[in-house]
């Protein structure tokens, strides 16, 4: 049974009526949590569609990320709802629902983290070799994903955070710094803001894009950082607060995928596309960089997508164990035993498959369309769950321009999520 | 605000000393001259088999005359079939030491401008032994000539190279792998929490004090 709420009860506040405590500017510029969801949001997959967006259209893809954006908001924006109405974790949505779901979930959770997580050790690999061309990429990858491992078992959650509060914005700075060596032309950037179609070629590009931003049960991690910072209430005022200072974290975490797409597509905008060249690997664009923007920019890219790639390998792992320590109802707890038996089982897997040193370009296209064919699932299960009456004040209701909004931002990113899903359902199975 | 400026701290630091232990990228960069023209070749020098490699040129002309530039890559002879190439055609020509295919880019640079070209999509295939390639660039200006000598080392590509291998193969080793996961989560758990929804966690005693606050 779900847990009463008190508060509701005796005074019966309106939906979405309580105003939240002002935070200070203090509370406003922590945003540790943010990073670590934008480090799931930024990885591989990040880097190779703005790349290839660059040099097939210029800047003129940039609104993608403001329109698949609000809708990863909004999806993160349910689970937490839910957490924070029942102070249940993502996964019990799933188990409300159907058994069947878990396993689905389960599932979801291994292959996906497994294939994540190899993907950017990959990238790591590349980098790597790409500086030493003599180490070979399983070399390469391991050890990445060991100096990943060797992370995780010493540490806890708070350190995680730290770490990618810094590792995001370095990575930011190298990324902006090779472009800007390169030049951005601002306007052009400007303009690619306004939705548009700008030729043949570009919804493959926005549904990659889709299935990079909005990642299958990726959606739900946030509730996982809420546990670890106890960040949760039986007041009903103490859970507005939440929600509040949670939105502006999450808003910085997705935000921070589409300001690094920027600099992404301003190189690749520079460089690829007056030669009509596709960048086929992120090593690619680093090559292309030096002619036209000196050694630096191509030093200050390599070193932003190892970073990229890095905590988001990091970031998959936490995720993909944090997903399953829930499945099976136990602690939430980085410094916890499961979580470490599940992070060197991921470990083992992620090695392996670097031996058959596939075209990263390739898998991140595939990997994101194969995202994008879960997620639908997730976001029905949720509107299905957050739609219910028991929701109480954070239930949908029209009575006012918040509520409103809330219903509008949740219907567009389950329907955008079911939209994208149904093509890519389409462009797998029945176009062959 | 000490954090903040720690975290600035943190990032300059971070930065920095990525910059300091970043070896130089290994390729091909050569400048040189042809006549008044400045010529720039850019060239990866190793890749994978089975991946593709761009040479790009760029060519400035600062003279009041535009110029007609035969930019020509020559192949390693006998070794054209280690490579398909996508851009364009092979043709063979007599060099002294026998003859050469070549892949041939006619490039027009205007009278005090720079023109940027690329001879793209030229893959390594896989079933050869890895090595590395002698080529030459060759680039030509009316009596003008200029050769650069790239070499390119060839390392072992992907095992497998069909999208849908890179699909499926990842997918099978993750669900095989996922029984495992099973077997040792279940351990730590209670019987059938994996389709129990959890007690609702508690708040804690100790959190943070702007949760609790009520607005002004």
């Amino acid at each position: 049974m779900d847990r009463p709420e008190p508060e509701l009860n005796n005074t019966n506040p309106k939906p979405w009526s309580l105003k939240p405590a002002r935070l200070g500017a203090r509370g406003v510029l922590m945003l540790g949590a943010g990073s670590v969801i934008a480090a799931f949001y930024v990885g591989t997959g990040d880097v190779t569609v703005g790349t290839n967006m660059g040099a097939q259209f210029g800047y003129r893809l940039w609104w993608t990320y403001l329109v698949i954006g609000i809708a990863a908001w909004a999806l993160v924006d349910m689970s937490v709802r839910y957490f924070l109405r029942f102070g249940k974790t993502p996964m019990s949505l799933f188990k409300d629902v159907h058994p069947v779901f878990v396993v689905y979930m389960f599932l979801a959770v291994v292959v996906c983290t497994t294939f994540g997580s190899y993907n950017q050790w990959s990238a790591c690999a590349m980098v790597i070799a790409g500086l030493f061309p003599g180490v070979p990429i399983e070399v390469g990858g391991i050890l990445a994903a060991a100096a990943g491992l060797a992370f995780l078992l010493t540490g806890v959650y708070k350190r995680l955070e730290r770490l990618f509060v810094v590792g995001l914005i370095a990575l930011i700075l190298c990324f902006f710094g090779s472009a800007l060596m390169v030049g951005m032309d601002w306007k052009a950037a400007a303009a690619g803001l306004v939705p548009n179609a700008p030729g043949k070629g570009w919804f493959p590009l926005f549904m990659s894009n889709a299935g990079s931003l909005i990642n299958a049960w990726l959606i739900l991690i946030y509730p996982y950082t809420m546990i670890e910072r106890k960040w949760y209430s039986d007041r009903l005022q103490g859970k507005v607060n939440i929600l509040h200072r949670a939105r502006i974290d999450y808003t910085w975490g997705i935000l921070a995928a589409g300001v690094i797409a920027l600099p992404l597509m301003g190189a690749a905008s520079a460089v690829a596309r007056p030669f009509g060249i596709l960048p086929r690997s992120y090593m690619d664009l680093s090559v292309l960089l030096e002619p036209l923007a000196g050694t630096w920019s191509t030093y200050l890219f390599l070193m932003g997508l190892l970073l990229a790639a890095w905590t988001s390998g990091v970031g998959w792992w936490v995720c993909g164990c944090y997903a399953l320590l829930d499945i099976f109802n136990l602690p939430i707890k980085m410094d916890s035993r499961p979580l470490r038996i599940g992070l060197v089982l991921f470990f083992v897997p992620s090695c392996l498959l670097l031996l058959l040193r596939i075209n990263p370009v390739y898998q991140m296209l595939i990997f994101s369309a194969f995202l994008a064919v879960v997620f639908p699932v997730i976001g029905l299960v949720m509107l299905w769950r957050i739609t219910r009456p028991d929701m109480g004040y954070f239930a949908w209701s029209l009575r006012s321009a918040h509520g409103v909004a809330i219903v509008a931002a949740d219907l567009f990113a389950v329907g955008l999520s079911l939209y994208i899903g149904w093509s890519r359902i389409g462009a797998l199975f029945i176009q062959r | 605000m000490n954090s903040i400026r720690r975290t600035a701290l943190c990032v300059i630091v971070t930065v920095a000393a990525l910059e300091l232990v970043a070896p130089g990228a290994h390729a091909l960069a050569e400048r040189g001259r042809l006549g008044d023209l400045a010529f720039m070749v850019y060239a990866p020098d190793w890749t994978w088999q089975k991946r593709n490699v761009n040479l790009l040129y760029v060519l400035e002309n600062p003279a009041a005359m535009p110029a007609e530039v035969t930019v020509t890559l020559e192949f390693p002879p006998g070794k054209e079939n280690h490579f398909k190439v996508a851009s364009g055609e092979l043709h063979k020509v007599a060099r002294p030491e026998g003859e050469r295919s070549v892949l041939t880019l006619p490039v027009d640079v205007p009278a005090g401008g720079t023109q940027r070209c690329a001879m793209t999509d030229i893959q390594a295939v896989d079933g050869v032994p890895r090595q590395v390639y002698d080529f030459a660039i060759v680039f030509r200006c009316g009596e003008d000539e200029a050769r650069v000598a790239y070499a390119l080392r060839t390392v072992r590509g992907a095992a497998v190279s069909s999208a849908k291998s890179a699909l499926y193969i990842p997918v099978v080793v993750a669900l095989a792998w996922s029984v495992l996961f099973a077997v040792a989560l279940a351990r730590f758990a209670a019987r059938k929490a994996w389709r129990t929804p959890n007690e609702p966690i508690a708040a804690s005693i100790d959190r943070e004090p702007w949760i609790d606050q009520n607005p002004n």
